[in-house]
């Protein structure tokens, strides 16, 4: 099949995921396109996220397209085709990660907060809401995050990214990474406390 | 009366949706009663939000365009 999607190409764009990779499959291949079109920006936030790199992370972007497209006949339309191709572009994200050469291991100090032993807050909680009238427009604020994810070890990024932009649970994050849902559950308080702590720090220069 | 450090442990939980309903129930009610854990909540819940907006990237249009071509070159070259 010949057919280049064009960005005129608007009656496609009514089309569900699942009629678009039946029709793929049935040598539309310009239906994959679309699919592309659909997907290939939150797959690249995903493959950033995880390996901080652009070229890397296009790489990925390629990668996980082309893998989707020759194990779509894998594919079962029970669960959502996004989480499909989701799963394919951390998998492979993950995989960059494996082959990059080995860093210590590094455990991310608990940031906050802190309890008495009843249990109770020691120290009185900063506000972040003057933060909500914020949006990543303020280039400072969106720098400073950034900064935050790329300071993050590896193995706590990678379950960061999973949750809070790939809205996995902590028990798929667990399967896929080989983890139990405890050890997810503690990586990703550090990983969400730290940036957490980093804003407010953010947060306190700015008053 | 549910603990504080009790409380920020049931937070992860009620994100993920396992938090239990008489969970919730008791995490609803500690909330309504402590300042401290409603502004830890609020502060966590800004910070998730701030960090998958930071990470919702657009793939570069040059990118975009070229990996397009690549697929559409590869596709119908794997179809064939």
């Amino acid at each position: 099949m010949t057919r280049t999607l064009s960005s005129s190409d608007t009656s496609l764009r009514l089309i569900d995921d699942q009629v678009l990779v039946t029709r793929t499959l049935a040598g539309e291949t310009f239906c994959f396109e679309e699919l592309f079109r659909r997907y290939s920006d939150r797959v690249y936030g995903i493959s950033l996220g995880m390996v901080r790199s652009e070229a890397e992370a296009q790489d990925v972007v390629q990668e996980t397209f082309m893998s989707a497209f020759r194990k779509l006949d894998s594919y079962r339309a029970e669960s959502p085709f996004r989480g499909w191709l989701f799963r394919i572009a951390s998998n492979a994200s993950l995989m960059r990660l494996r082959t990059r050469r080995r860093r210590p291991e590094v455990s991310l100090e608990l940031s906050g907060p802190s309890f008495d032993d009843e249990g109770r807050h020691e120290r009185p909680i900063k506000d972040l809401r003057p933060l909500a009238s914020k949006t990543l427009e303020d280039q400072e604020l969106g720098e400073r995050l950034h900064q935050s994810i790329d300071a993050l070890p590896e193995k706590y990024r990678s379950v960061l990214i999973l949750a809070d932009f790939d809205h996995r649970s902590m028990k798929e994050i667990g399967d896929q990474l080989g983890l139990s849902v405890p050890a997810v559950k503690t990586r990703l308080h550090r990983a969400r406390l730290s940036i957490r702590q980093d804003l407010e720090v953010y947060l306190a220069g700015q008053l | 009366m549910l603990r504080c450090d009790a409380a920020v442990d049931m937070l992860l939980d009620a994100r993920d949706g396992t938090l239990s309903l008489q969970g919730r129930q008791a995490l609803e009610r500690h909330l309504s009663q402590c300042p401290s854990c409603t502004a830890f909540q609020r502060s966590y819940e800004r910070s998730i939000a701030l960090t998958a907006q930071t990470l919702a990237v657009k793939l570069p249009p040059q990118a975009k365009a070229r990996i397009q071509a690549l697929l559409h070159q590869r596709l119908d070259r794997e179809i064939a």
